[in-house]
């Protein structure tokens, strides 16, 4: 969209907040508002944003940013962004000129803020390091490493005082060179030390530390409109302040991604959008698909997305095709990059699309809020962005070749760490289907669940599980008894100061689900009360929680303790679990606002009468 | 048509109105931070960084911060916008 017709529509929403429609602006805002977008606008973005009321739904993030240069601009757009993600952020900005100071002092304004995110950006002027052409690459390596060593007591004292997570940048690059070519293979030229730097950061990050690429914001702005000298020498501002909004979405996608925010399904439609054509219309030889500069770009677009699916991205299909028509090419077209294996879903009729992804999600138990929705159609995005506004539905370019930068750069599927988990998650819905028919062809539950040959294995807190763990807990939303949100930091302050940390990991003959389920339980008087229980929703019904109450109870005994207790607070997303502990034997002891209390006497417990999980026990 | 204090005042006008979120704000060369309540360190960098865009200009680092009013401002864009411009 053209920037004054931009300018026309935000007066509609200031308009639209002024009349009170406040969820239409939210909506409004949302479509218009683009990382890309020059500094005015996203100021304006910030300032209508503020101007409507706190979105209730909104998840708190309290966050300090410290910087080596202005970032009044920056503070503002970055809370728009993390707002746009659902999070309200709670946001002290220490003033220009007192890093690291502020970090050092206990007693900062910093630390009286209690945040649990902390953003430190430097950028290339503050990296002190030289080196002439005699320097061996040792002594350069000792050099950067023990720079790296200064910032990364910074990091620890922010960790250890409050348990916070850090987010730190690498160095953009400048686009000035001294050396010229030189200096992309010397390591002691001002260029190579950066880039040396940059390797050097990204292999010795500490856990609960993150690296935002700033680089990469700074490289795919285009390097020589991002170093602005200008408003460095008027004002420190470190980059050119249009590029604010990119510096903004990059940090907001990767604080969400920290948070276990991060979208789980990408729904492809198929004419015009994997390949050229209408396949109903132009048949198989007819469909633009391998030949051609359009045809290229569309195996491109599937390559891509195969990549998505590999790291295990969830597809599905949502076509207005007849069924037949919409498979041939899968199973038919040699260029095809994408199988019918690949899909989790797969829906061709000519029903609304709306429909679809209500189907989808329901077959897959997963929130519409982690779905994608790509679709060359204008008028098919613009039903679902209406009908379904927590779908992420990007807008498309109406040339093939920009499809894969449309999608990319919005970044919807960030992620913090990559787990074993995530790997294999788009196996497991695959693998779903194989067990779909398994549970066909055996009449009755017990039998299907012996049928998959459950193996579980328990354990407690380690660094080899603690991503997963943290990640299991704070992206869950259904199988969550409290709802609680914990940062790897504070769950291994947690564990040490006396929380019981549990976890079980399941495989069965048709696959590894990896860590699926976790308890936090802290002992106080005769109680064990259990602060956390999570559960992926991937293994509903297959008996894992009654596998958790046994350790649950082992835990409870192994301390002299008779007592479990647990709450359940409710939440729009978990009313699969409001029953669970009465059927697991607990009798309710209490209720207030946050929700119900209940307790089990341990020696009243009796285990479930069949248990179809082998349980191997690791040293805890 | 050669640019006038007149035409490059009144599309700076339109940068401050998208600026300042006020359709009916009117300037004058007199115009200075003191008669627009939202006019602070921090706008005043936006409304740099927007007329620079609006007028495909480029001020130097030193001029950056010596706007005091909108003259001083019309002024300093007459003399970098080429006889070309159309406003």
């Amino acid at each position: 969209m053209d920037l004054n017709d931009k300018s026309q529509k935000l007066r509609e929403v200031k308009v639209l907040i002024h009349n009170g429609c406040h969820e239409e602006a939210r909506q409004q805002l949302r479509s218009l508002a683009h990382p890309g977008d020059p500094l005015a606008f996203q100021m304006k973005y910030a300032s209508l944003w503020r101007q409507l009321p706190t979105d209730p739904r909104a998840r708190v993030i309290r966050a300090a940013l410290i910087a080596t240069s202005s970032v009044e601009h920056l503070a503002q757009i970055w809370q728009f962004w993390l707002a746009q993600d659902g999070f309200l952020c709670e946001l002290y900005v220490a003033p220009f000129g007192v890093f690291p100071q502020e970090i050092l002092d206990s007693d900062s304004p910093l630390y009286h803020h209690h945040p649990d995110l902390v953003w430190i950006l430097e950028g290339h002027r503050d990296f002190r390091i030289s080196a002439t052409i005699q320097d061996s690459p040792e002594q350069i390596d000792q050099q950067i490493q023990d720079y790296l060593g200064v910032r990364s007591h910074y990091w620890e004292l922010l960790i250890q005082r409050l348990g916070c997570e850090v987010m730190v940048c690498n160095v953009d690059l400048p686009a000035t060179r001294g050396f010229g070519n030189l200096e992309a293979s010397a390591m002691w030229s001002p260029a190579g030390l950066l880039r040396r730097y940059n390797t050097l950061l990204a292999q010795h990050t500490p856990p609960g530390v993150i690296v935002l690429d700033l680089d990469h914001v700074a490289s795919c702005y285009g390097r020589r409109l991002w170093h602005d000298p200008r408003f460095w020498y008027h004002s420190r501002h470190a980059f050119a302040l249009d590029a604010t909004g990119e510096v903004a979405f990059a940090a907001a996608r990767l604080a969400g991604a920290l948070r276990g925010l991060t979208r789980k399904v990408l729904v492809l439609d198929l004419d015009n959008t994997l390949w050229g054509g209408v396949i109903g219309d132009d048949g198989l030889s007819g469909i633009q698909l391998g030949d051609g500069p359009d045809g290229e770009a569309f195996v491109t677009f599937q390559k891509w997305i195969k990549q998505l699916r590999d790291r295990g991205i969830v597809l599905a299909v949502s076509s207005k095709n007849t069924e037949v028509n919409a498979r041939e090419p899968f199973q038919k077209h040699p260029a095809m990059v994408l199988r019918l294996s690949d899909l989790a879903a797969f829906k061709a009729d000519w029903r609304d699309k709306a429909t679809h992804l209500r189907e989808i999600a329901a077959e897959l138990e997963l929130g519409l809020d982690s779905f994608v929705f790509v679709d060359d159609n204008p008028a098919e995005r613009a039903l679902i962005r209406r009908e379904l506004p927590q779908v992420h539905v990007p807008e498309l370019p109406s040339d093939p070749a920009f499809y894969v930068d449309a999608l990319s750069r919005w970044n919807y599927f960030e992620v913090a760490t990559l787990s074993r988990e995530d790997r294999l998650r788009a196996d497991a819905y695959a693998a779903n289907a194989q067990r779909s028919s398994l549970q066909q062809s055996v009449s009755d539950l017990p039998s299907f669940l012996m049928a998959l040959r459950m193996v579980a294995q328990v354990g407690g807190l380690s660094n080899m599980t603690l991503p997963r763990i943290a990640q299991l807990i704070n992206k869950s939303n259904q199988f969550h008894l409290t709802t609680t949100r914990y940062t790897e930091a504070k769950l291994v302050q947690m564990v040490a100061d006396g929380t019981v940390c549990r976890w079980i990991q399941l495989r069965d003959q048709y696959g590894d689900h990896g860590l699926i389920s976790v308890v936090l339980a802290r002992a106080d008087g005769d109680g064990l009360t259990i602060d956390t229980w999570v559960m992926s929703c991937r293994v509903l019904s297959r008996g894992v929680e009654h596998l958790m109450m046994r350790v649950l109870v082992e835990a409870a005994k192994a301390r002299g303790i008779t007592r479990l207790r647990g709450q359940y607070r409710p939440t729009p997303r978990n009313g699969l679990v409001a029953e669970l502990y009465p059927s697991l034997g607990f009798n309710q002891v209490g209720a207030d606002e946050s929700g119900s209390w209940w307790e089990l006497d341990v020696n009243n417990w009796a285990p479930a009468q069949h248990c179809y999980i082998d349980c191997l026990q690791e040293q805890i | 048509m050669i640019p006038t204090r007149d035409s490059v005042r009144e599309h700076l006008q339109g940068v401050f109105r998208d600026v300042f979120e006020d359709d009916s704000l009117v300037i004058s060369d007199e115009t200075t931070a003191r008669e627009i309540p939202d006019w602070d360190s921090i706008t005043h960098i936006t409304l740099v960084v927007a007329a620079e865009r609006a007028f495909s200009i480029q001020l130097r680092a030193a001029e950056v911060g010596k706007l005091a009013n909108v003259g001083q401002m019309v002024d300093l864009l007459l003399s970098r916008i080429g006889t070309s411009w159309v406003g």
